[in-house]
């Protein structure tokens, strides 16, 4: 029992020391709100923080970054971003020196594990493409959504969601089966350190399974349906977001730490390629934030961009260098890279959908293979 | 007045405060949750996350109110649905291969046919003779009726009872 306290004060202790204290709204100082009458100002505080020191970024009259670019030119690194149009079956294929491609009328698409082909799904097929928008391959089933493709250059699985519950099927289209009736909402997420190996959510309770075997390594109760898993990517540690807070299990499915903000919602979270940062967007109120937290480093979460509105999905660059922040509310995308920010801006049009309306797009785990 | 000390200080972010917290609370919370669930690992995660629901909390919690029946309405709970979940999973997935759980380690010869009660059953005994709670203060725990926690508590013992003989 002692051993079982000390590891639990490990995870309560440091859940304790990253406690983000609730937001409190500020009164807006005489000089910013001059400061304002003078921009026709609304606000944007884009909080870039190395080592916390906030600089008012942007003022002007409309929500969003001043300055941003009118059209997606470029990537700032190099890869590739597949761009999702959610239920309004869209995908398109955007490469770093901003040649984009419609690919089809898909509701969801994902990368192979190395780039070199797509899965995307509609309302009744999941299907295999290359990057030309081929297909290669489709297997007809009920509302299949949330594909996670993983493997070698020879062996891959992709992993799906469809009306029948969790399903895994070999990279070349065979061997399709039901790994888990009860698995039907978050998407499944591989193992990145163990073959065919995959993380899903099932009754409240995470579960790593070898489904080639059918063996179950692990499950963790988490008592809530989590919006997403994510692995680092040398599978030491899964982040299970779940709306109010961020729990990362290690390898073996113990709690190693939590993240939580009092009174606000976390709403994305992922792993930098290569590290252990966890890139968190928090939404309090009116008011969303970008956060980064090291898992390893108790501390401190290091605030990289805050402004009104929503923020949507968020994309780590292959190199890990820049952030991608979509910014629904302000129409704009968002590039960053420490105190850098490269704005992108009339994103809408450039991802139209057929009502017109605002898209809501898809980016997370999207950007792929530099 | 010492725990509510800690919490103030805990409150204002002191580790050491929350720590005697943890300290004093931990070996109850954790028992609790073990001699519900009979499973070591469970209660563990049990125990360790009522504390992180306390941390969670901590901003909000009401320094005038005894901080344990708090914490123990949270791992009892918990320990019961863990419980139950189990019981279903092992219905329906029979082809599921994790490892065991491992037996209990229970003092006391009546306390060792604990592990063959139903899940509610277990809780109000741990509650009452374990955590030594009063039925009215179980039924406020639990949210149960005063006559439900009796019967309980009735059936638990009987039934411990006969496993005894």
């Amino acid at each position: 029992m002692r051993d079982a306290e000390h590891r639990a004060w490990e995870v309560v202790k440091r859940a304790f020391d990253e406690r983000m204290p609730a937001s409190v709204p500020r009164r807006p100082s005489r000089h910013l709100v001059a400061a304002l009458v003078v921009a026709l100002g609304a606000v944007v505080a884009a909080v870039l923080s190395p080592p916390g020191r906030a600089v008012f970024h942007q003022v002007r009259e409309a929500v969003g970054v001043q300055h941003a670019a009118p059209a997606l030119f470029s990537l700032p690194t190099r890869g590739r971003l597949l761009v999702v149009s959610a239920a309004h079956g869209g995908v398109w294929l955007v490469h770093d020196n901003g040649l984009k491609r419609r690919l089809g009328s898909y509701d969801d698409a994902q990368w192979s594990p190395h780039g070199r082909f797509l899965v995307a799904t509609n309302a009744s097929s999941l299907v295999a493409l290359d990057p030309r928008g081929d297909v290669r391959w489709s297997l007809i089933r009920r509302e299949p959504r949330s594909p996670r493709w993983e493997g070698t250059l020879t062996d891959t699985r992709i992993a799906y969601i469809s009306a029948s519950g969790l399903r895994v099927v070999a990279g070349d289209g065979t061997g399709d089966k039901l790994i888990d009736r009860r698995a039907k909402d978050a998407p499944p997420a591989w193992d990145t350190a163990k073959a065919h190996t995959l993380a899903y959510e099932s009754s409240g309770t995470v579960v790593l399974r070898n489904t080639d075997t059918g063996r179950i390594d692990w499950r963790a109760p988490i008592g809530v349906v989590p919006s997403g898993l994510e692995w680092s990517d040398d599978g030491h540690y899964l982040a299970v977001v779940s709306g109010q807070r961020i729990v990362v299990l290690d390898a073996r499915g113990h709690v190693r730490r939590t993240v939580s903000m009092l009174g606000a919602s976390l709403t994305e979270g992922a792993f930098a390629p290569g590290s252990h940062r966890f890139a968190v967007v928090v939404r309090s109120g009116s008011r969303s934030e970008v956060r980064v937290v090291d898992v390893d480093r108790p501390g401190h979460a290091r605030l990289l961009f805050a402004g009104p509105g929503a923020f949507g999905d968020i994309a780590w660059s292959p190199d890990a260098r820049w952030l991608l922040v979509a910014w629904p509310t302000a129409d704009q995308w968002l590039f960053l890279h420490g105190a850098h920010v490269h704005a992108v801006a009339n994103i809408n049009e450039q991802f139209p959908r057929s009502d017109h309306r605002g898209p809501r797009l898809r980016l997370a785990g999207r950007w792929c293979c530099g | 007045m010492a725990e509510r000390a800690w919490i103030l200080g805990a409150q204002r972010g002191s580790v050491a405060d929350f720590e005697r917290l943890f300290r004093e609370h931990w070996p109850r919370a954790y028992r609790a949750a073990h001699l519900v669930t009979g499973d070591a690992a469970a209660a563990e995660d049990i125990a360790q996350e009522a504390f992180l629901a306390a941390v969670r909390n901590l901003d909000r919690f009401d320094r005038r109110r005894p901080f344990a029946p708090w914490l123990h309405r949270i791992v009892v709970n918990r320990a019961i649905d863990w419980t139950r979940a189990r019981k279903l999973r092992a219905e329906v997935e029979l082809g599921d291969w994790l490892p065991g759980a491992p037996a209990p380690e229970l003092d006391g010869s009546a306390l060792g046919h604990i592990a063959e009660l139903a899940p509610e059953h277990r809780a109000v005994i741990v509650l009452r003779y374990i955590l030594e709670y009063t039925p009215g203060e179980i039924s406020d725990l639990l949210d149960l009726p005063r006559g439900t926690v009796n019967s309980r508590l009735r059936r638990g013992l009987d039934r411990m009872k006969e496993q005894a003989e």
